[in-house]
């Protein structure tokens, strides 16, 4: 948009282009808050100066391109609007602080795992039954006919011998049981720790996130207002 | 019967779902070990009333072919009393697997529930750690 058009007029009157500048030189606005046109033909001395300085500058960059975008820097210290300064220099101090604010969620792991280990062994408490073996129910009978009883003593045995194998073997059973009970446990509160860990993680990518954004928006701040950061002492 | 109670560190909370199945596990398993004792009492006895009945028969028919404590009946004995054992082997078996396997069933719903609470806190927590990473997203509201 060329200056002097009727939008720059109307923009001017209405205060669209924020406070005016005052050049402590001149006692003039400066001449980038001067929209061409406002001041009639005619005026002579500073004002016209400041107007010609202007003209040369906006011939310039368009010649040359904007260093800084389509408002230049005319101070020294990096440009000369303060609200933009300020938002960046707000956001290099929060860009710098250490957070204070990081959410604590050891109290919460420290709850979920002991949660975990209050859980009760439940293979430790399985009531398991005895095996009886059968007696020889003709034992007596046997005794009183003079019968001679070792096949029947025999199979007592065998009957014994594999009752007391079955109890082992479900014995064995149970303990392999709790102990993968067990190791369930522990890789549940590994799983926990895991979990923790890739929580902080995404907590320093949440701040890291954050503070990118500040970046760009300081560097948004900078390119829209032709600040150089600088020489607002931002050094990335 | 497991240890039913729960632990009051999760977080205060579990899926009421997975409790309501663990206790339906339990009580199907109290049920199969009272029937089993009460039918296996009921089988173990059948079985020795039948041998002995049947005792008094053997013995008789010894007598009338006079082999009254013959070889040949020391023998039948033996195999009588072996077989009369071996029903009321198959039968206490029977009970004792029953037991066992409630007990193990029982252990197994205690187990499932304390996964399903495990995971149920788990979960949490990560909803919880999710939360702590959009607070710091939003710090510059926040203070720092």
């Amino acid at each position: 948009m060329a200056y002097g058009s009727a939008d720059t007029i109307e923009r001017k009157k209405t205060g669209a282009y924020g406070p005016t500048i005052i050049d402590p030189a001149t006692g003039m606005p400066t001449s980038r808050e001067i929209a061409p046109g406002v001041f009639g033909v005619g005026q002579a001395g500073a004002e016209a100066q400041s107007r010609a300085a202007g003209q040369m500058d906006y011939a310039n960059y368009e010649a040359n391109g904007f260093p800084y975008g389509p408002q230049s820097p005319t101070s020294p210290s990096g440009g000369n609007n303060n609200s933009a300064r300020n938002a960046i220099m707000q956001l290099w101090a929060f860009y710098n602080q250490k957070p204070k604010n990081t959410v604590n969620t050891v109290p919460a792991l420290r709850q979920l795992i002991q949660g975990i280990k209050a859980q009760q062994n439940p293979y430790g408490q399985v009531a398991m039954p005895s095996l009886a073996a059968a007696g020889n129910p003709l034992a007596a009978y046997m005794q009183q006919s003079g019968a001679d009883p070792a096949a029947a003593q025999q199979m007592q045995q065998m009957l014994a011998a594999e009752a007391a194998q079955t109890r082992q073997a479900d014995v064995a059973l149970q303990q392999q049981m709790g102990q993968s009970w067990k190791a369930n446990q522990q890789a549940l509160i590994n799983q926990a720790r895991q979990q923790h860990q890739l929580g902080k993680q995404q907590q320093a990518a949440a701040q890291q996130q954050t503070n990118n954004q500040a970046m760009m928006s300081m560097l948004e701040l900078a390119i829209k207002n032709g600040l150089d950061l600088s020489k607002l002492g931002i050094q990335f | 019967m497991a240890n039913t109670a729960l632990p009051n560190t999760f977080f205060g909370g579990y899926d009421p779902g997975a409790g309501w199945q663990r206790d339906a596990t339990l009580a199907q398993n109290a049920r199969t070990r009272f029937l089993i004792q009460q039918r296996g009492a009921r089988d173990l006895a059948n079985i020795d009333i039948a041998g002995a009945k049947g005792i008094e028969g053997l013995a008789g028919s010894y007598n009338k072919r006079g082999l009254r404590f013959s070889g040949m009946q020391n023998t039948g004995q033996n195999e009588y009393a072996k077989g009369w054992m071996q029903s009321k082997q198959d039968a206490l078996a029977n009970i004792y697997n029953q037991l066992a396997e409630s007990s193990f069933s029982d252990a197994g719903a205690m187990a499932n529930f304390q996964q399903n609470q495990a995971d149920f806190a788990a979960e949490k927590y990560q909803q919880i750690l999710q939360s702590a990473a959009q607070l710091n997203s939003l710090r510059p509201y926040l203070g720092g």
